[in-house]
């Protein structure tokens, strides 16, 4: 490839990936799986799992972590948690028998009783899933030498869901796609996507309708392919998407660039002026100005794109809780405070 | 050569289907096939919305193609207790168990959603010898066989010994 082409490539896969994660589900032998459990056995694994992450041999591998009991994190925290897809709205649902281990500035988390004993969790910035897949695999591997996993020669790790089987990984990029998701061309591609074995979904929460214009694209198939072969064709699916992405836009009429430069100024005025934000107004205002920085608008916001990334999590409510600022306003507050912070170079 | 599906009329549409490595060929009649073709259709029609692959099974088995029909009912999991009524509604299995006694609907699952039946990826480290000795025991038992077959007593009885060292070792 020209070396300009890399160059672009690289842009915008910069400008379009979020973040990337890889979860392995693990079960171990001799209790049932977690939809079978008494509570008595979900009790004694969880005793077996806090007391490994207290032993010395077993933290040289896997690092410092945090064990929590689900039912002893404060609501706020729980919903932090949540927030930042550490753990899920199933196990956020489930607070009795069920914990979760967080370590590594927030890069890893393993949820405890979830629909599986263990679903180990790695989390990497922008688009590299080979590091959330090894931060994930060095967790797994120090649970591999600590207790005997669920394992058959032909199914591969044993889950409670057939649609785990096998590798039992899952991995997902989180990708910004404004311009396919404005026209039918997206639910084309989820279809198409869907055929072949992956799926396409909204980020704010299971059914929302890709609000903020976040999708989350993750592999359905788990069982006859390798852990690197997953992982390569998600990448490769995750790049041809990145790619149509910008070819719709380079399709656009000029009353289409109007639009969007008309949106990205009210955004701009509303972002300068506003004292408070709703978490609607401001997944817009974020929206409008990441899709912006495509055009040349020359506001004075910041150059990098790690800023919009960490906003798509951090302008979400439970980020934005303190002790002496529960009412609602405050929040909004806050948020407006938090995004010009980040957005505005001149801030 | 007859129709795969009906087994009635003759087989004049030959479909080559590839999942993953293994290739199969199925061999239908006219009518078969064009039901065959409806079926592929409305499968790869589908889209998710937001559900998860099980959830949007569990909604509408028969579109994708899964046994998860009301006979399971009467199937239940000795180990671990789970009816086949628990499986029609949560589609997750109690035990590993619970592979073997609903192996049908399962592997109905396996086949619409994965790309083959047999795991290729990583093997836990304490498996891999596991693995390795089964399989040498299996190829063993066959050499075994045929030195019987051939009255080769003495080099059987040696290997013979060898076999019940692996599988001593094994247990």
């Amino acid at each position: 490839m020209p070396e300009e082409l890399r160059k672009q490539s690289l842009m915008r896969l910069e400008e379009t990936v979020v973040s990337s994660r890889v979860r392995l589900a693990r079960n171990i032998e001799d209790y049932f799986f977690p939809v079978r459990m008494s509570e008595e056995q979900k009790e004694s694994l969880l005793v077996v799992i806090e007391g490994l992450c207290q032993e010395e041999s077993f933290c040289q591998k896997a690092g410092q972590l945090l064990f929590q009991r689900l039912e002893s994190i404060p609501n706020q925290d729980k919903s932090l948690l949540l927030e930042q897809h550490l753990i899920s709205p199933k196990l956020f649902a489930l607070p009795k028998g069920t914990g979760v281990i967080t370590g590594l500035a927030g890069r890893i988390s393993v949820m405890i009783n979830e629909e599986d004993h263990l679903r180990i969790q790695g989390f990497s910035p922008g688009f590299d899933l080979e590091d959330a897949y090894i931060i994930a695999q060095n967790v797994d591997q120090a649970f591999e030498g600590s207790l005997p996993l669920m394992f058959d020669e032909e199914k591969g790790y044993l889950t409670s869901c057939p649609t785990n089987l096998g590798t039992a990984l899952r991995a997902s990029v989180m990708l910004f796609l404004p311009v396919l998701s404005a026209s039918e061309r997206l639910s084309e591609e989820i279809k198409k996507l869907a055929r072949e074995g992956y799926a396409l979904r909204g980020f704010y929460g299971e059914g929302t309708k890709g609000q903020g214009s976040v999708f989350q694209l993750s592999n359905q198939v788990t069982l006859g392919m390798t852990e690197e072969e997953i992982l390569l064709e998600l990448e490769i699916k995750a790049r041809a998407l990145v790619e149509k992405e910008w070819e719709a836009m380079e399709a656009w009429s000029e009353e289409d660039r109007f639009r969007v430069e008309n949106e990205a100024r009210k955004s701009y005025g509303l972002l300068l002026h506003a004292s408070a934000l709703s978490l609607e107004e401001g997944i817009k205002i974020v929206k409008d100005l990441r899709l912006a920085r495509r055009l040349d608008l020359e506001f004075p916001l910041v150059e990098g794109i790690t800023g919009y990334n960490r906003l798509i999590y951090e302008m979400q409510p439970a980020h934005l809780y303190e002790q002496q600022t529960i009412g609602k306003i405050y929040r909004e507050k806050k948020r407006a405070e938090l995004i010009r912070k980040t957005l505005l170079s001149e801030a | 050569m007859l129709c795969h599906e009906c087994k009635k009329r003759e087989a004049t549409v030959h479909i080559i289907k590839i999942s993953g490595s293994q290739k199969t060929q199925i061999d239908l009649c006219p009518v078969c096939a064009e039901k065959y073709h409806k079926d592929m259709k409305n499968k790869i029609t589908l889209s998710l919305d937001g559900k998860s692959l099980l959830q949007a099974i569990l909604q509408d088995p028969q579109k994708f193609g899964v046994m998860f029909s009301h006979a399971v009912d009467e199937k239940v999991c000795k180990t671990c207790g789970t009816s086949g009524k628990n499986i029609r509604k949560t589609g997750l299995a109690g035990c590993p168990d619970c592979y073997e006694t609903f192996a049908e609907e399962f592997e109905s699952v396996i086949d619409r959603v994965q790309r083959g039946h047999v795991h290729v990826g990583y093997v836990p480290k304490g498996m891999m010898e596991s693995i390795e000795q089964k399989k040498q025991l299996k190829i063993w038992q066959k050499e075994l066989e045929a030195m019987i077959r051939d009255e080769a007593y003495e080099k059987a009885a040696e290997l013979r010994d060898r076999i019940r060292s692996l599988e001593d070792h094994h247990a």
